[in-house]
C-alpha cells in the first residue's frame, strides 16, 4: 500500500541529489538519511517500490497467462503427446530460474521491459507445470466425462468447466509467482543486470546503498527491510490461501 | 539387479540425456535470436574496425544458415567444445575449468550445511513436544525463505568489515549465508513429509506393538521418508545454484557465477551459454541420481 501511494507521500524528488547533503545520517529532514550522492532513501524506497512492483507484475501476469493456457491445453491434448509435453517442461525446468533470466538478458539487455520478460519468461515452465497436473486432476472427474458424453468441444470444457474449478489454486501459485518474481527483479537489479544505473528500484538501491555503507548504512538497509517485508506478507498470503483452499477438499 | 530394474536403470539415464539435448536446444535457440547487430554494436565499442567485425563473425559461424549452426554446435557440445569468449577470445571450456572449483566448494560445502539444518529445524517441527522451540524454527523458515539473500548478505559483509574487523569474505561467510537461505525450503519438505508418513497405518502398528517411541521414528518414519526428502532437496539445487550465483558476485569470489553474470553484462553470448548449459547439466545428473535413489532404495519398489 504504501509503496502504491508512495510517490504522494514522499517528501523528496528520488532522484534530486544534493551534493552538500550526502550520506547524512537519519534525522527529521531525512528519515533514513541520504544515499551517497545525496538523494532522500526514504522517498526513494516510496518511490523504488512502485518499479519493482510493476516490473514483477508484469513478469508474473505474463508468466501466469502464458503458462497456465498452455499447461491447460496441453492436459488436454490425447495421450500420445504426453511424452512430448512433459519432456519439453523437464527440459525448461532444468535451467535454474535465475540462469533462465540470465540468459534472455543477454539478448534483450536492460530496462524494466527487458527485465519483467526474463523474469516471466523465467518462470513459465513452473507454471505450465501447476497449470498442468491440476487439470489433469479435474479431467478425472465426473462432471468432465458427464461434458463430454453430451458432446461438449474441448475449447468449452477447457473454459466452462476446467478453469472455474482451478481459479482459487491457480490464483494461490499465482501469489508464489508474485514472490519469486519479485526476488528475482530486485536481485538481478542488484547484479547490475536490470534496470539503468541510478533508478530508485529496490534491488538497485540495495546495490547503490554499499557505497558509504560505513558511514551511512541506512541507505542499503530499508530497501531491504521494505522488500523483506514484502516478500514475507505475499508469501504469508499464499500459505493463508493454501491452507484455506486445503481445508475445503472433504 | 533384476532385468525389470535394469531397464529402469537404463531408461532413468536416456530420459537425463534427452532432457539435457533439449535444454542445450533451448538455449542455442533462445541467444540465437540475438540480432548480429547487437554483436557488431559489442565489437565497435571495443574498437574494432568493420572489416574485422565481418571477419570475426564469419570466424563464429554466425554468417552460416541457423540449421548449420545448430549442427556445429550439437557437434561441438559432443566434444566438450564450448567455443570461445567474444572478448578474451579464450576457451569457455577453460574459463570453466578455472572457476569451477570455487563454486563446488562454495555449492557442496552450503548444500552439506543447509541439509542438515533443514533436518534438523524439520525434525524438530515433526516431533519436538516443545511448542516454544517449535514457534522458534518457524520463524527462523520463513526469515530463511523470505529475506532476500542478497540483503543478508550485504548486513553480513558490513557487520563483520565495520562492527568486528574480520575479513568479511573469509570462507565460511558465503557457506553459512548460503546455507542459511536453502535450509528453509529444505525444513518444509522434510517436516511435511515427517509428519504426512507419521500418519500412515505401519507406523499406527508399530506404535500400538508397544515399541519404543525413538525406534518408531527412525525405523518407521524417518526411513521411508529418505527418499523422497533426497528427491524433493535436489530439487531445490536450483535454488542453491541460483544462490551460489548471487552469493559470488556479492563476496567477489571468483566463479562460475562471476563468470556468467559479467558475461550476460557484456553480452558474451558463448560465455553464458557455457556455464548454463553446464548448470543445467549439474541440475539434472543431481536429481537423476536422486531418481535412480528412489527407484532403488524404497523397499516398497523393491518388491515389484
Amino acid at each position: 500500500m504504501l509503496a502504491i501511494l508512495g510517490p504522494v507521500l514522499a517528501p523528496y524528488s528520488p532522484a534530486k541529489t544534493s551534493p552538500q547533503d550526502q550520506l547524512v545520517l537519519p534525522s527529521l529532514d531525512h528519515p533514513f538519511g541520504t544515499d551517497y550522492l545525496g538523494r532522500d532513501v526514504y522517498s526513494r524506497v516510496l518511490h523504488g517500490g512502485r518499479t519493482t512492483i510493476v516490473i514483477a507484475s508484469t513478469a508474473t501476469a505474463l508468466a501466469c497467462i502464458v503458462g497456465f493456457l498452455v499447461g491447460s491445453a496441453s492436459a488436454m491434448l490425447p495421450e500420445r503427446f504426453n511424452f512430448l509435453v512433459s519432456s519439453w517442461q523437464d527440459a525448461f525446468l532444468a535451467l535454474p530460474s535465475l540462469i533462465l533470466a540470465l540468459v534472455i538478458l543477454t539478448i534483450l539487455g536492460r530496462g524494466g521491459l527487458a527485465l519483467a520478460i526474463a523474469v516471466g519468461a523465467s518462470q513459465f515452465a513452473p507454471c505450465l507445470r501447476v497449470a498442468r497436473i491440476s487439470t489433469q486432476q479435474v479431467l478425472s472427474m465426473e462432471h468432465i466425462t458427464a461434458a463430454r458424453a453430451l458432446g461438449a468441444r474441448e475449447t468449452r470444457i477447457l473454459f466452462r468447466h476446467v478453469f472455474p474449478m482451478l481459479m482459487s489454486s491457480l490464483l494461490a501459485y499465482a501469489a508464489v509467482v508474485f514472490s519469486h518474481s519479485l526476488f528475482s527483479v530486485a536481485g538481478l537489479s542488484y547484479l547490475g543486470l536490470g534496470v539503468e544505473p541510478g533508478t530508485a528500484e529496490w534491488g538497485n538501491m540495495l546495490a547503490e546503498g554499499r557505497q558509504g555503507f560505513r558511514l551511512q548504512p541506512w541507505a542499503a538497509i530499508t530497501p531491504g527491510v521494505a522488500l523483506a517485508g514484502m516478500i514475507m506478507t505475499i508469501n504469508l498470503f499464499a500459505a493463508k490461501i493454501a491452507q484455506r483452499l486445503q481445508s475445503n477438499q472433504p | 539387479m533384476s532385468f525389470s530394474s535394469a531397464t529402469l536403470f537404463v531408461r532413468i539415464w536416456l530420459r537425463a540425456l534427452l532432457t539435457l539435448w533439449l535444454t542445450a536446444t533451448i538455449i542455442f535457440f533462445l541467444l540465437r535470436v540475438i540480432p548480429g547487430d547487437a554483436i557488431a554494436a559489442q565489437y565497435l565499442e571495443a574498437g574494432l574496425s568493420s572489416e574485422e567485425i565481418s571477419e570475426r563473425r564469419e570466424q563464429l559461424g554466425l554468417n552460416d544458415p541457423l540449421h548449420k549452426q545448430y549442427a556445429h554446435y550439437l557437434g561441438d557440445l559432443l566434444q566438450f567444445d564450448l567455443g570461445q569468449s567474444l572478448y578474451t577470445g579464450q576457451a569457455v571450456s577453460q574459463m570453466i575449468s578455472q572457476r569451477l572449483p570455487n563454486t563446488l566448494q562454495l555449492g557442496g560445502l552450503a548444500a552439506i550445511l543447509s541439509v542438515m539444518l533443514g533436518s534438523l529445524w524439520g525434525g524438530l517441527i515433526a516431533f519436538s513436544g516443545i511448542s516454544l522451540l517449535r514457534a522458534i524454527v518457524h520463524i527462523l523458515i520463513s526469515l530463511s525463505m523470505s529475506i532476500p539473500i542478497y540483503w543478508t548478505a550485504t548486513l553480513v559483509a558490513f557487520v563483520f568489515a565495520v562492527q568486528l574487523g574480520i575479513s568479511w569474505n573469509a570462507a565460511w561467510i558465503p557457506v553459512s549465508v548460503l546455507g542459511f537461505h536453502t535450509a528453509g525450503a529444505i525444513a518444509q519438505v522434510v517436516a511435511l513429509n515427517l509428519i504426512d508418513t507419521s500418519s500412515a497405518l505401519f507406523v499406527r502398528t508399530a506404535r500400538s506393538k508397544g515399541l519404543h517411541r525413538h525406534s518408531v521414528i527412525m525405523r518407521h518414519i524417518v526411513r521411508p521418508s529418505l527418499p523422497v526428502i533426497v528427491s524433493v532437496v535436489t530439487l531445490q539445487a536450483g535454488l542453491l545454484l541460483s544462490g551460489t550465483v548471487i552469493t559470488e558476485m556479492i563476496f567477489l569470489k571468483p566463479g562460475l557465477g562471476t563468470l556468467v553474470v559479467r558475461a550476460a553484462i557484456d553480452q558474451d553470448f558463448p560465455v553464458v551459454q557455457g556455464v548454463s548449459i553446464l548448470i543445467a547439466a549439474i541440475f539434472v545428473t543431481l536429481n537423476t541420481f536422486a531418481d535412480v535413489l528412489n527407484a532403488f532404495a524404497d523397499p516398497r519398489m523393491r518388491l515389484h
